[in-house]
Parts: structure tokens; C-alpha cells; sequence
């Protein structure tokens, strides 16, 4: 009985208009996006080559030591293979660093700064088409479930039977659910095909497990709002009553709830403008310069000479003070920055969870979180990176400032040429799958637990639905 | 056999929908249950079906409590509603399968579903065609097949013959009264008094919830039956 | 005839469900965007004046536009700190971005704007999908043509009624949110803000107009509700979500722009050349100064290619969204509230030339400018501007694409098959 269920169900939505069209809707735009995808990313890498030759050719012509240090260089992260399918956050925040002496380090060239189009309109890739349209195709399937077959009186036809209830859900739950799904996997296994044809595109075998767990989450997503609209068709006598609470409620989820996560994240927990931090920042230079003016002047008393022999001691000993006094300001002033910085970071680590916490009261917010967290296309992977350039740039202050000192006690500075043959080069190692996974298991775990609520939600509402 | 002890309907808002309704219909019996809208008619045929629960009193099939063992008093009986929508986008053939399965009838084959079809007078080129397309007619035919495909032994039907012009109201209720020969128990409500002249072997009048009448047909065929409906509904009126 | 066919509309409408939801999801959105968006200019205002005092006055430092709060659009990029650099007119961008403008970007801004664009125009189509099959459905429409009532009175009086019921929870809501906030104490709309805005509600209006109509069309093409809810759905989908996007990927198909890292370093290279020129120019014995003019990393063929490239791709990509309702109704909302891709350009522009004029200013042997220079001033772009660049058009096309679907569900609703 549960199968020949499970066959009607199956077979009364592939012979309607609505599957029709979402097949054709869902194959049309699954295949738009992966080959923008495609595209952005073959792209992206051209743009990398480009920059990596350009830097190259940069480092390389440089006068000296002064000018390397100073000017610095450019570092371009690579592109992520996975942004085919999850575009993340790469365009807004960034792709390529600055590395010198002087200057803190942060991702600069966002695309959005140079194409304000895509700000105003947002991408459109798999994750996006997932996340609005599908969601959106999965109520379209279920909204009238249970009030439909009531209203067209087959329902009391059906119990009129020796059919217990819950056989009856179960078997429209996985009919209808097998019905959805089928449109949406077979664009997506194509759209796997046509990942592995392009030659640009390398996936190894880590890049396809990873593939597997988000299109795992794509199947997860979809299902919460599928038994999200069993259970309103269960709850509700009217399909046009079902399907406006459910319209209201991924209004909601999709883009409501995301957007009021970040403000109630920045009432609840807020973080001073970078404006802020800029002019603390100076004023810890400004008290450091008083400070060194003040213990200048201090000393200039003390030691003032009294005698012409005195003259060139205190020369001597003046030129040391300058020195000590100097790396003190600084050092003083590098301490007071490294503790702002920190506080900083820690306030907007705070906000950022915070949000995202919040956020994650909407399966969207979970998909999106656990697709970036996958792809390596989020936030926590650009924060490792910049935490990998400020790492580097020590590491490379260091080698310049060693060559510059050589080169000053050889007493010329201006002509040497900078040896790059020995400079330290930037290493930035991608996170790896199990970290990706471990970050992404609470997403994982929201959707199925609304998957679990919905469907038994559903479930009981519809053993004592009225079928008359 | 249907068998309704002392059942009782009563809503949360205090609405009594059905007061105490003693009945019982016999194989080989076709009784007619006739009464203004919102009698109580429908709720009798509801708590039989198990659609709703009786506040109290106990409605039997075959003996089988129905509030006790829904399921197994449901294989004895079948069910035709008022309005028979089915699946749109199937053909009337696929509809059948559906519900015979669902009966319990798993190994019927397409000519079988012909011959039921053919047995109710439905035109041969409708048997592949989509129900969206039948005519009100048609689709009470198609309901009634269901009832004899799944050849339980009671029968119960709401309105079956409301909307029908007459010719099919005529075909419909020869078939029930072959059905009634083979020794069906038939329960059936109406308004349609001539059908139920014609057909019932008993007839029942309703009123606000109470079985305010019951008539054999030697009594009501000596009577007039259309004068006692009537008076009888002047009262609720009046 | 055509008064009570609408009076019956609203009262129909008042009394259902649907109309109770939209109404309250509709005031909860528009106050609760136009409040958070209040609060958001509110802090950039406060961090514009914090910045203010310390700027050059060759740079340029908007302060943020009170129409941001309606739609904020690029609001963030145009109050960006543009440097010209004093001795050099090196054009750089310094934009300390605050932080939550990331996190934004994933989710959009939750202006009024998105409001409308987004959640209304679907409400719009819920409104009106099955305004024709319903009453198919329950047997009403029968009824009403059985009397001497014209097809076109009743499409029109549905559509009034309709309508009506739609936009006025939405007016109400937006004039009233428009007056609290003009009365807030950092808030100052002069009259051409005035104008702006409400232009900005006709503009809306019209948008809406155009899903309430194509939802109206797709129930007089259909038999059932169920199919005409599945046609709009799709169709809101697509011309929301997708066709705006499509225009960007088609038009980047068909103008290619360079790289623009390579662009970048070109620029830098650029850059210190002329600086090297210039102390190389400082160390020999000329007599006369310096003219950053001939070494103009601005006029190097790689930039100016890839300005003018990126300029065509620009208005390629405009050209081609705004052929769809969603696009043209963002560009014509985008501009009106001067926080649009036309007041980005018009800004760029606008730092361009003065950073001509201003190195085309008598300098000193070493480079430095003499005497007085003139400091940048920016104005944003007047209604009427606006409305010549290409405003007039995205609303003419949005008024004529409502007119279009409006003539089709006319049509067939003549013909249309009430049994």
C-alpha cells in the first residue's frame, strides 16, 4: 500500500504543468550559474597569472633594499576551484595584499570596488540559485500536499479505506519528495559533467569530497523547506491559506532573518568604526612623540656638556641615547598598536559570531555558512590568509632589514641591486577538509534538525487533520 | 450490516449535529436518509467513516466498532461523496487502480478495469481519457465503480445523484439497485425524493439532527411521501 | 457599474486573509528598514564628521546623502575618501572600510528599496495571480458577465480594486516613516529632496503596477489557479533574480576589460615613474618647474584604455539590465536617490577634471603648486539631471512594459472562458 502511494504521488506530479516548468527552470539556470562560475574562475586565474608575472617583473626591478622594503609587494591569493559552485565572499572582500614595511596589511581589489553592478545586483552562482529559487520550487511542490488532495475530496476517498494515516503521509512525503528532487539532481550531476570537461578546472580528489557534502547541503536545504510545506499544507484547511504563510515564511528566512542577525549583532555587541581605531592609533604616536620629546629634553639637561673635552663624549653618547630612545618610541608605540589591533579584532571576531549566530535561526544563513565553510570561499578562510600575510611580512621586514644593515656597514647603499635569489617566499596552505567539515557540522546539524521538527510537525498535525 | 447505537454529535461550539440516531441498515436494503441541509445526514456518514468521533453512542460495520478498530471496519465498507473530484491528470483507468489498490484489490488488469467500466455504462473511448475532462455524470459513474470494484459489503453514499440530469440519475441507481440484489447493506442520503421513491426499500427523515421518521416502503408508497417530507420540514421552518 | 465592481474588489480584499498578511508584513518591513537604515546613517554621518577636520581640501569627503536611508545603493563607495595628493594630483582611494559593510554584502542592504524590489513586487503577483481564476473557480465570474457588465469594465474595476489594496498599506507606511524621519534632529531634506522622493514613490508605484499586471495577465492566460500560481512564481523569479544578472554576464561577454590587477600595477608603475622623473627633475639644474602634465600616469595608454573599457562595459551592462523591470526600476530608484551607478560615474568624473585643473596650476621649481589652488566641491546630481540621463527612460520603459502586459491581459480576457 505504502508504495502504490508512493507511485500516484510520484506520478501525479511528473504529469502536471508545475514539474514541467521547474524541470525546465531548474536545468536552464543550475546550468547559467556553473558556467559562470566556470567562467569567473578561468578568469580569476588568468588574472592570477597576470598579477604573479606583473609582481614578478616588479620585484625584479627594484633599485635597492630602501625601495623593496618600502614599496613592497603584491600578494594574490589563489583562486578557489569550489567557486565555480560557491562564489562566497572573495568579490566583496578582496583577492590580492600588499606586503612592505610600512603598511598593515589587508586585503585590497575587491571586485565590487571596480564593478559596482555586481554590488547592486550580487551574484548569481549555484548557492544563489539554490538558496532563492529552489527553495522557492520546493513550496511550489508542497503547499497544497495535504489541503490540495483535501480540497479536491480525494483525501476522504483515500481514508475511506483501510489505509492508516501515517502510511499516507510517509508515502506522499517520499512520492512528492522523489518528484522534487529529480528535477533538481539531474541538472547537477550535468553540471558535475561539464565541471570535469573544462581543462582549466583541476579537481582532486579532496575538491570532490568536498563537492559531495555541498551538494549534500544543497539535498539538506531544500528538504527544510519541503517538510516545511508538508506541515503548513497539514496545518491549514485552505491551499491558498497554506501558501501564503508559507511565502511569509521564506520571505523571512531567506531575507529577513539574515539582515536583522547583522543589526541585532551590532546593537547587542558593537565595534568602533575604523575611524576610531585610526585616530586611538594616533593618538598612542602623539603621546609616544611627547613622551621621547620629554625624556629628550630630560637628558639634554642632565648631560649637558659643561667643557669643549666634554663635547665629543656627549656626541658619542648623545647619538646612542637618540638611537635607544628612538627604538623605545617605537617599540612603545608598536605595544600600544599590537593591543588596540587585538582588541579590535577580538571586538569584531565578537560581532562577526555573534551574527552569524544569530543568522543561523534561518536555514539559508546555515546553507550559506556551511557552502563557504566547504569551498573555502568564506570569511574564516580570507581571515587565515590575511593572518598568513601578516605573518610573511614579518618574516620578510626581517630579511629586508638584515640586507639593508649589511649593505649599510659596506657603506653604499644606493647601488646594490636587491638578491632575490634568498628572499623568504609567501606559503599560504588552504584549510584542509576535516577542519572545512568540523566547521560546517552545526550547519549541517540546524538543517536536519528543522528537517527532523517540520517533518514530524507534519507528521502528528496530519493524524488528526479534519478530511471532510 | 450498518448499525448506529444511540450516536451522538456534539461540536465544541454546543452545535448538536446528531442527536441519538438509532439505525440500522440490513443486507439486500437500500435506505434513503432525506433531510434539510445541515440535518445531520453527512455527520452520520462522517462518524461511520471514522472522519470524525461521536461524543458518544457506537457506529457499527459488520459489528465491528468503528471509534475501536477503524481500519479493519473500513475494509467492509465502501464510500461514494457528493462531489467526485479524483486525480485530474489521470485517466479514469489510472484513478481506478489507485483506489482498488488502496481497497485492497492489488491484481487487477487494464481489461478488468475496462469491464467495471463498461458494467456502469461509460462510453469505451473515456477509459484512457483524464477525469479533468469527465462530466459531473461520468465522475459519479467512475466513484460508484470504485464502490464495486472494492466489493465490500456495505455501502455508503452522500448525494450520489445531486447535479445528474436524469438519464444518468436513472443509470445510477439501476446500478444500485443490482448492487442492492447481489446483498449490499446501502446507506444512501438525499434530497432527490423521486429516486428515493423509487429505489429505497426504507426511507428515514431527519430533522435538526434527530431521526424524526422512518417508513417501510409499502408505507410510504400507500402515503405520500412527498406531503409528509414536506410537513415535516415546515416544521423546522416554522 | 465599474465604481461598485471595484468597491466590491477592496471590500473583498479588506475581509480576506491575504490582504490582512500582506498589509502587516508591508508595515513591518517599511518601518523597520527605514529605522535600522536611520541608524546606519546615523553612524556614517558621525564618522564623516569625525574625518572631516583632517581632510586635505583637494580631496573629496560626501557626506553621506539622507536619501541613503530610503535606498542606500553605493552610498558607501561615493562617501569613500578620494586623495588627490597635493603635489602630484596622484588620484588614489583611501577607504577605510567599516567592518560590518562585509558582512552586509552577503546578505544586501535591508533598505526600503530591497523592501520593495524584492518582497513587494512578489506580493504584487500574489495580489493578482489568481484574481481571474479564482472567481473562474468559485462560479462568481459567470455570475458577474451574466449581467450587462462589460469584460473591459470588470478587468479594469478588478485591477483598480486590486491595486488600490496593494499600494496603499505601502504609501501609508512610506509617508509616515518619510515624515518621522525628516523630523529626526540630523535630517535635512531641502526641496529638491522633496521632489526626489516623491518621485521615488511614483517610480515604486509604477513597479509594483508592473507585477500587479503581469500577475493579472498570467490569470486571464490560465485555467486554474494552481497553474497561474506556478507561471508567476517562475516568471517573478526570473525577471527579480535572474534577467538582472544575465545582463551583467552577457554585456561582460561582449566588452572585454583587461585584467584589472594588471591594470593596477601599471598604474603604480606609472606612478613611480613620474615620481623618479620628478627628483630626477629636482636634482638637474632646469629652470623651470616641473609639469607633472607630460608624465601623467593618468594619460598612460594602459590606464586610459582600461578607464574607457571598463566606461563601455558600464553602460553595456546598464543598457542591458534595465531592458527588465527589476533593472530599470533599481537604476531609476539608484539615481533618484543620488546613491546610484550615475552619481558613481558623475563623482569620477567630476574628480577627473578637477584633478586636471588642478595640475595645470603654476608651480614651483620643486613641483609644489604656488599660490592659491581651488578645492574640490561636489554637488550631488538634481531630480532633473537625473531624469535626462536616462531616468526619463527607465521610467518611460517601466510604464510602457506595465502598458504592454496590461494590453495583453486585456486582450485575453476578452476572449477568456468564464464556464
Amino acid at each position: 500500500m505504502l508504495r502504490d502511494i508512493i507511485f500516484k504521488e510520484l506520478l501525479d506530479t511528473i504529469s502536471s504543468l508545475k514539474f514541467v516548468f521547474t524541470f525546465l527552470l531548474c536545468t536552464v539556470l543550475v546550468l547559467l550559474a556553473v558556467f559562470t562560475g566556470i567562467n569567473n574562475y578561468r578568469a580569476e586565474l588568468r588574472e592570477y597569472h597576470a598579477s604573479v608575472a606583473l609582481n614578478r617583473s616588479n620585484l625584479e626591478s627594484q633599485p635597492n633594499y630602501m625601495t623593496l622594503a618600502g614599496y613592497g609587494f603584491t600578494v594574490t591569493k589563489t583562486p578557489q576551484v569550489l567557486s565555480t559552485i560557491v562564489t562566497g565572499v572573495q568579490n566583496a572582500v578582496g583577492k590580492s595584499a600588499k606586503v612592505s614595511t610600512n603598511i598593515d596589511p589587508g586585503l585590497g581589489d575587491s571586485k565590487y570596488s571596480s564593478s559596482p553592478a555586481f554590488a547592486i545586483f550580487g551574484e548569481l552562482d549555484l548557492t544563489f540559485i539554490v538558496r532563492i529559487v529552489l527553495s522557492l520550487l520546493a513550496i511550489l511542490f508542497t503547499f497544497d500536499a495535504i489541503s490540495g488532495e483535501k480540497e479536491q475530496g480525494t483525501l476522504k476517498l483515500a481514508l475511506a479505506n483501510s489505509l492508516p494515516r501515517d502510511r499516507l503521509i510517509l508515502g506522499k512525503a517520499i512520492g512528492s519528495f522523489i518528484s522534487l528532487i529529480l528535477p533538481l539532481v539531474i541538472p547537477l550531476i550535468i553540471a558535475l559533467l561539464i565541471l570535469t570537461i573544462y581543462p582549466d578546472v583541476n579537481l582532486l580528489r579532496e575538491d570532490w569530497l568536498r563537492i559531495g557534502l555541498i551538494f549534500l547541503m544543497f539535498i539538506l536545504y531544500i528538504s527544510v523547506f519541503f517538510t516545511l510545506g508538508l506541515f503548513v499544507s497539514a496545518r491549514t484547511l485552505r491551499s491558498s491559506t497554506s501558501l501564503l504563510v508559507l511565502l511569509m515564511v521564506w520571505v523571512t528566512f531567506v531575507t529577513i532573518i539574515p539582515k536583522a542577525a547583522v543589526i541585532t549583532a551590532g546593537v547587542i555587541s558593537p565595534v568602533p568604526s575604523a575611524q576610531e581605531i585610526a585616530a586611538q592609533k594616533d593618538a598612542v604616536k602623539q603621546e609616544a612623540y611627547m613622551g621621547y620629546q620629554q625624556s629628550l629634553n630630560e637628558w639634554m639637561e642632565q648631560n649637558r656638556p659643561k667643557t669643549p673635552e666634554e663635547g665629543k663624549a656627549f656626541q658619542e653618547k648623545f647619538k646612542e641615547f637618540l638611537e635607544q630612545s628612538q627604538k623605545e618610541m617605537l617599540a612603545y608605540q608598536e605595544e600600544k598598536n599590537a593591543t588596540i589591533e587585538t582588541g579590535y579584532q577580538a571586538r569584531k571576531k565578537k560581532q562577526e559570531g555573534l551574527a552569524f549566530n544569530i543568522s543561523r535561526l534561518s536555514p539559508a544563513s546555515s546553507l550559506m555558512f556551511g557552502a563557504m565553510s566547504l569551498s573555502r570561499t568564506g570569511i574564516n578562510e580570507n581571515d587565515r590568509f590575511v593572518q598568513s600575510i601578516r605573518s610573511y611580512t614579518s618574516v620578510f621586514a626581517s630579511w629586508v632589514n638584515v640586507k639593508m644593515m649589511r649593505n649599510l656597514k659596506l657603506g653604499s647603499v644606493e647601488q646594490v641591486k636587491p638578491d632575490l635569489s634568498d628572499m623568504p617566499q609567501h606559503e599560504f596552505k588552504p584549510e584542509n577538509l576535516k577542519s572545512s567539515l568540523v566547521r560546517a557540522i552545526p550547519d549541517f546539524t540546524i538543517l536536519s534538525l528543522l528537517i527532523i521538527l517540520f517533518f514530524t510537525g507534519a507528521f502528528v498535525s496530519f493524524l488528526k487533520y479534519d478530511v471532510r | 450490516m450498518l448499525q448506529a447505537t444511540d450516536l451522538t454529535k456534539r461540536y465544541e461550539d454546543g452545535l448538536l449535529a446528531l442527536d441519538h440516531l438509532n439505525l440500522e441498515v440490513e443486507e439486500g436494503e437500500i435506505f434513503c436518509l432525506l433531510g434539510a441541509n445541515g440535518a445531520g445526514k453527512t455527520t452520520a456518514i462522517n462518524l461511520f467513516l471514522n472522519f470524525i468521533d461521536p461524543t458518544s453512542g457506537t457506529p457499527l460495520i459488520n459489528g465491528i466498532d468503528v471509534t475501536k478498530d477503524p481500519l479493519e471496519a473500513k475494509k467492509y465498507v465502501s464510500y461514494v461523496s457528493e462531489n467526485v473530484m479524483l486525480y485530474g491528470n489521470f485517466t479514469a483507468r489510472q484513478n481506478l487502480d489507485f483506489f482498488a489498490k488502496l481497497g485492497g484489490k492489488k491484481s487487477l488488469t487494464k481489461e478488468d478495469y475496462h469491464m467495471y467500466m463498461r458494467k456502469v455504462s461509460l462510453p469505451e473511448n473515456s477509459f484512457e481519457m483524464r477525469v479533468k475532462n469527465y462530466s459531473k455524470g461520468m465522475r459519479q459513474k467512475l466513484g460508484i465503480t470504485i464502490a464495486i470494484i472494492k466489493d465490500a459489503q456495505n455501502i455508503l453514499l452522500d448525494e450520489p445523484t445531486s447535479g445528474l440530469d436524469p438519464k444518468a440519475a436513472a443509470e445510477f441507481i439501476k446500478i444500485l439497485a443490482g448492487l442492492r440484489n447481489q446483498g449490499k447493506a446501502i446507506l444512501m442520503c438525499t434530497h432527490d425524493i423521486f429516486r428515493a421513491k423509487e429505489i429505497a426499500d426504507r426511507v428515514g427523515i431527519m430533522k435538526e439532527g434527530r431521526l424524526v421518521m422512518v417508513r417501510t416502503r409499502e408505507e410510504f408508497l400507500e402515503d405520500n411521501l412527498e406531503r409528509i417530507y414536506l410537513e415535516y420540514m415546515q416544521e423546522a421552518v416554522a | 457599474m465599474l465604481g461598485t465592481v471595484i468597491k466590491k474588489e477592496i471590500q473583498q480584499n479588506l475581509y480576506g486573509f491575504k490582504f490582512q498578511a500582506i498589509m502587516l508584513l508591508t508595515l513591518v518591513l517599511v518601518f523597520s528598514s527605514v529605522f535600522v537604515m536611520y541608524n546606519d546613517y546615523n553612524q556614517r554621518t558621525r564618522a564623516y564628521e569625525i574625518q572631516l577636520p583632517d581632510i586635505a581640501n583637494t580631496s573629496s569627503l560626501l557626506k553621506p546623502s539622507p536619501l541613503a536611508i530610503f535606498n542606500r545603493g553605493l552610498d558607501m563607495q561615493l562617501c569613500s575618501l578620494y586623495e588627490t595628493h597635493r603635489d602630484f594630483g596622484i588620484l588614489s582611494i583611501s577607504n577605510l572600510k567599516d567592518f560590518s559593510s562585509e558582512l552586509f554584502r552577503l546578505f544586501d542592504t535591508p533598505d526600503l528599496f530591497y523592501v520593495t524590489w524584492i518582497i513587494l513586487s512578489l506580493c504584487a503577483m500574489l495580489f493578482s495571480f489568481n484574481l481571474v481564476t479564482r472567481e473562474k473557480e468559485d462560479g462568481t465570474l459567470r455570475q458577474m458577465l451574466a449581467s450587462s457588465l462589460a469584460r473591459s469594465k470588470l478587468l479594469a474595476g478588478k485591477w483598480a480594486g486590486g491595486f488600490i489594496c496593494l499600494v496603499l498599506p505601502f504609501t501609508l507606511a512610506f509617508l509616515v516613516s518619510l515624515t518621522v524621519v525628516s523630523l529626526a534632529p540630523n535630517v535635512q531634506f531641502g526641496f529638491q529632496d522633496w521632489l526626489k522622493l516623491a518621485l521615488f514613490l511614483i517610480t515604486t508605484l509604477v513597479y509594483l503596477g508592473f507585477f500587479f499586471s503581469l500577475g493579472l495577465l498570467v490569470s486571464t492566460a490560465s485555467r486554474t489557479s494552481a497553474a497561474a500560481l506556478s507561471v508567476a512564481l517562475l516568471l517573478w523569479v526570473t525577471l527579480v533574480f535572474v534577467a538582472p544578472g544575465l545582463g551583467n554576464i552577457v554585456a561582460g561577454k561582449i566588452v572585454a576589460v583587461p585584467s584589472h590587477q594588471r591594470y593596477k600595477v601599471q598604474s603604480q608603475h606609472a606612478y613611480m615613474d613620474q615620481a623618479r622623473a620628478s627628483s630626477e627633475y629636482e636634482r638637474s639644474d632646469r629652470a623651470e618647474a616641473f609639469d607633472p602634465r607630460e608624465h601623467d600616469p593618468e594619460k598612460n595608454a594602459l590606464v586610459s584604455d582600461y578607464r574607457a573599457r571598463l566606461a563601455r562595459l558600464v553602460s553595456l551592462s546598464r543598457a542591458l539590465i534595465r531592458l527588465s523591470p527589476a533593472g530599470a526600476y533599481a537604476f531609476l530608484a539608484g539615481d533618484l536617490s543620488n546613491t546610484g551607478m550615475l552619481e558613481m560615474l558623475n563623482l569620477q568624473r567630476s574628480l577627473l577634471v578637477y584633478r586636471d585643473i588642478y595640475l595645470g596650476l603654476p608651480r614651483t621649481r620643486s613641483g609644489r603648486v604656488r599660490g592659491d589652488y581651488p578645492a574640490f566641491t561636489y554637488q550631488r546630481l538634481s531630480q532633473g539631471h537625473v531624469l535626462v540621463q536616462g531616468g526619463l527612460l527607465n521610467l518611460a520603459l517601466l510604464l510602457l512594459q506595465t502598458a504592454v502586459v496590461f494590453a495583453v491581459s486585456y486582450v485575453l480576457f476578452l476572449r477568456y472562458d468564464a464556464r
